[in-house]
């Protein structure tokens, strides 16, 4: 069995003591961010990105991801607990964790979201370690004009996923790619928009710009209300859930598992839209509908499996194929490059130990997350109450410091002002940041194979369609694109993303 | 007739931000041929279709009740963007230590709730963190004071 080799050269490489560390400094902080309101994974691994410049590929990817996944736990405890989501694929939770919470029964509900997210990031392991690898395969036989029409794709259904307006979206991909073309041309070397600053040849800093939009931003934002959060926090009297829940949640979390794996494939899915599919499709089948919102532990159990099976498949098409899906995975992409590994399908044949150690890294993570939750949930609980105040003059130095590090260059930390206040301004104007990283850290792939595939047709557009793959993709991309423009689907996504505010 | 002005403003941004691509692409770049593309086509094409995506904004605005802004923490905005600039202009002579405090104060002054006191206090703190993780566990090769220091 192929599988089991691979499996077990992964956890090699995840068991060495180094990287057992940094997962559970990884799993450690993501928690820490889950609980807190008003710091997501984004702001976290985009500010953590420089330091992990100083670690081993393997260690500092296994912590990135250890971050992502334990927002995903953490985010459940503030749900649960005091009725605001840590972490935006926490707000369903929210809804009738609460008021199990207020009904005496948090501990249970805590419980079955830890275990039921343990449950689902083990199938998760095992779901990316059966699809990653044909994935990668049928990757590496991709011409650059399948690759071109593959990104053309991952762009457009990232963008039909996002929230808000989508001709914003597709404006935010275009000054990303933009913004991703500053810098030396590679095939002729000649200087792109720099403005004659010699700073700017290797392009903008892309931690600058992730800093910029998902930091700086994200405290603005905050800044906006600083009201004293009344916080009512709920006590948790025993953590055992009764035999009747159990079974209640039996079912919840493998539709959940299913779900979540599903979506969290799709480019544009990942935690935050698994998790609402989700409840919806738990409250449709439900006998009992009317016991949504009032505590029903189904409510609980299905979503927090499936956010957490979402955040992990997620890492799919960023491994096999280079291609992030949101946020979070483009700022993997860029730990890779840091790294000076080339993301795509060449990681998994060149760097079998680094692609596999990943993988099995979660599982490890997840035991990890379940035994840091459970027993250690009052401890999360007391972390609320630190104030919003202290914690952004860290933010702010960290990513400073960490930033000025990698290149010595002091255009770094003005660009993270630029983007910040930029960043800030088109959040208010209704453009969300995500579409604009993803065209930034897609921007160079996606121009060199548009060349190299013009260069090799000759200058015929026409390639792109009648070669059999890329003409599929391209297609599928157009279908993808009148959907979400199609009235009823339109109104659809736009209620979806209501409840998502 | 009801214009929304957030989409009229967010059109004209990306409107600007794409004609000035394009302009700088057109008039500093070779554009090459569609078989051998230089410097300039790619970035060129990208601008226009931001123009354009940027235009169709604006039309959409047209018809809608304009939605609120909302506030802007105008002093956060100011010392938060300011800080990394500080932060930059003083690293290499100033030091790590001292550029730490300095971003420190500056950013803890962009909430309305701290105090000089608290504002110390945590500056303090953060300081010795930052030294204790960047310099001394890390290694990182800067300075704790920097030349402007040295008398």
């Amino acid at each position: 069995m192929e599988l089991f080799s691979d499996l077990l050269l992964g956890l090699q490489t995840s068991l060495q003591p180094i990287n057992i560390f940094y997962c559970f400094i990884g799993a450690l902080l993501g928690t820490f961010i889950g609980v807190l309101p008003g710091i997501g994974p984004s702001a976290t691994i985009a500010m953590l990105l420089p330091i992990t410049f100083s670690l081993s590929p393997d260690s500092a990817l296994i912590m990135l991801a250890g971050i992502y996944y334990g927002a995903q736990y953490g985010g459940s405890t503030t749900a649960i607990l005091i009725n605001l989501p840590g972490e935006s694929a926490a707000a369903v939770t929210a809804i009738d964790g609460y008021q199990m919470a207020r009904q005496g029964r948090g501990g249970p509900a805590l419980a079955i979201a830890a275990l039921g997210s343990f449950f689902a990031g083990t199938v998760a392991t095992f779901v990316i370690a059966l699809f990653a690898p044909p994935l990668t395969e049928m990757a590496l036989k991709f011409g650059p004009a399948e690759y071109f029409s593959l990104i053309v794709l991952g762009l457009i259904s990232s963008v039909a996923l996002a929230h808000g307006s989508i001709l914003k979206a597709l404006a935010m991909v275009g000054v990303g790619l933009l913004l991703g073309s500053i810098g030396t041309d590679i095939y002729t070397g000649s200087m792109r928009f720099t403005l004659g600053l010699p700073e700017l040849a290797d392009g903008v800093n892309f931690v600058s710009i992730a800093v910029g939009v998902f930091g700086v931003s994200e405290i603005l934002r905050n800044l906006e209300d600083e009201r004293t959060r009344e916080m009512v926090i709920q006590k948790i009297t025993s953590l055992m859930p009764s035999r009747q829940d159990i079974r209640d949640s039996v079912g919840p979390v493998l539709r959940g598992t299913a779900v979540g794996s599903f979506l969290g494939i799709l480019p544009g899915g990942g935690a935050t839209l698994s998790s609402f599919a989700s409840y919806t499709i738990e409250r449709k089948i439900s006998k009992t509908p009317h016991k949504f919102g009032k505590g029903a532990i189904q409510g609980v159990a299905g979503p927090e499996a499936a956010n957490n099976a979402g955040a992990q498949t997620s890492f799919i098409p960023m491994l096999s194929l280079g291609i992030p899906s949101n946020a979070v995975m483009a700022l993997m992409v860029g730990a890779m490059i840091l790294q000076g590994i080339v993301p795509g399908p060449n990681v998994a044949t060149q760097r079998p130990e680094l692609f596999w150690g990943l993988i099995t890294s979660m599982w490890v993570g997840n035991l990890m997350l379940v035994l840091l939750n459970l027993p250690l949930v009052g401890l999360w609980v007391r972390l609320l109450r630190i104030p919003y105040y202290m914690l952004f003059p860290a933010i702010i130095t960290f990513s400073a410091i960490g930033i000025y590090s990698v290149n010595s260059n002091a255009l770094d930390l003005y660009s993270i002002s630029i983007f910040g206040i930029l960043g800030y301004l088109l959040i208010k104007l209704g453009c969300e940041p995500a579409p604009l990283l993803l065209g930034f850290i897609l921007g160079p792939m996606f121009e060199e194979q548009l060349r190299r595939a013009m260069i090799l047709s000759h200058g015929d557009p026409s390639v792109f369609v009648t070669r059999p793959i890329s003409g599929v993709l391209l297609l599928l991309a157009v279908v993808v694109l009148g959907l979400i423009v199609m009235p009823a689907i339109k109104k659809k996504r736009e209620e979806v993303f209501v409840e998502d505010e | 007739m009801q214009v929304n002005g957030k989409d009229v403003a967010a059109g004209l941004i990306f409107i600007a931000i794409g004609t000035a691509f394009c302009v700088i692409a057109w008039t500093t770049l070779t554009m090459g041929t569609s078989s051998r593309m230089g410097p300039g086509y790619f970035p060129f094409i990208a601008g226009i279709l931001v123009v354009v995506l940027g235009l169709f904004i604006i039309i959409s605005g047209f018809g809608h009740e304009t939605t609120p802004f909302g506030s802007v923490p105008w002093r956060g905005a100011i010392l938060i963007s300011l800080a990394p600039i500080v932060f930059g202009i003083c690293i290499r002579g100033l030091g790590l230590g001292p550029t730490i405090a300095l971003a420190s104060m500056i950013t803890c002054f962009a909430s309305y709730k701290v105090g000089f006191v608290q504002a110390l206090a945590i500056t303090a703190v953060l300081t010795v963190f930052c030294l204790g993780v960047f310099h001394y566990g890390l290694g990182l090769p800067i300075q704790v004071f920097g030349p402007w220091l040295h008398v």
